[in-house]
């Protein structure tokens, strides 16, 4: 009777895990891409790849958190490292093959707009350190706050906010022309 | 987490406009109805392969391990040190010891690790587990 009460328990237990995770994907799914394809720096398959490996190691992480919002803050923490994975791994076998670090990524496969401005700007923020480009992409690109941001990348906020500063910089020296540029013509 | 952009470093307007312009260029086509749930079946596929723990903490355990024994070999039968070099290692040794610990220069030695050029240590890896 007991034995039967603690399997009744467990399936509640296992639909309620089911039906939080359900939630959470539909929640994240497409931020969580989105963050993922900056990151990759505009690779389709690498963001999905990366977006699924982190909603799966979220999964497993699931029944040891209770609130939702901490589950979200270490999720998009281990997208951030999922997605440095793997630009280190691309790096690695495109040095192996003999290739570009950026000819693997393909910013304009199956997206609207202007896709040699997508390439300049993944290239811009390709050029950036690690930190700097984490910490634009989430605060400027995505949205997040420093605090958020210094919590995802583990760092001090004041270190966060050093990073964007020179982030910021370097990508309008970049693309200093993107500045005089509007929709496409010149202003 | 909420996301208010109220919580950002302040950007005067030029740059607002900069930074607002790549927001919109450099983003993925949003996802149709029928790549959401490819995106899921995704998931559920990786959930429903056999979960195997990484095998990387075992592959650092042994790598530990070996340069372990390394040093201790090297430490016991080295090379006998030629007459006024008897220093050299201790000076060599002190020099790294004061680049990694004493240097104040941490921005730099932070984006070098940041480098996504990998070193050859870590390509050495990378050749075995790719085959290349």
């Amino acid at each position: 009777m007991v034995a039967g009460a603690e399997a009744v328990e467990s399936r509640i237990a296992a639909a309620d895990l089911e039906r939080r995770f359900t939630a959470f994907v539909s929640t994240h799914r497409d931020r969580a891409r989105r963050v993922a394809w900056r990151l990759v720096g505009g690779d389709e398959a690498a963001a999905e790849d990366v977006a699924q490996e982190a909603f799966v190691k979220a999964y497993r992480a699931l029944g040891r958190f209770r609130e939702d919002s901490k589950l979200e803050t270490w999720f998009y923490r281990i997208l951030v490292r999922q997605a440095h994975n793997h630009r280190r791994w691309r790096a690695v076998r495109q040095r192996w093959s003999g290739g570009s670090a950026e000819d693997l990524a393909d910013p304009s496969a199956s997206v609207s707009g202007d896709p040699g401005l997508r390439r300049r700007i993944a290239e811009g923020l390709g050029r950036l350190t690690r930190r700097q480009r984490e910490a634009f992409i989430l605060v400027h690109l995505e949205g997040f706050t420093v605090s958020e941001s210094a919590t995802l990348l583990g760092k001090p906020m004041g270190t966060v906010k050093s990073h964007l500063h020179r982030a910021l910089r370097a990508l309008r020296a970049e693309l200093a022309d993107l500045q005089d540029f509007d929709g496409g013509r010149r202003r | 987490m909420t996301s208010p952009r109220d919580e950002r470093p302040p950007l005067e307007g030029a740059e607002e406009e900069f930074v607002e312009r790549l927001a919109a260029a450099y983003a993925p086509a949003p996802m149709s109805a029928a790549q959401r749930a490819a995106f899921d079946e995704g998931i559920r596929a990786r959930l429903e392969r056999p979960w195997r723990r990484p095998l990387l903490m075992p592959a650092i355990g042994a790598a530990a391990a070996g340069a372990l024994v390394w040093l201790v070999i090297s430490q016991t039968i080295g090379p006998t040190p030629l007459p006024g070099q008897e220093h050299s290692a201790a000076v060599l040794a002190s020099s790294w010891e004061d680049e990694l610990f004493l240097s104040s220069d941490l921005s730099a030695s932070e984006d070098r690790e940041e480098s996504e050029t990998l070193p050859d240590d870590y390509l050495a890896i990378a050749s075995v587990f790719l085959g290349g």
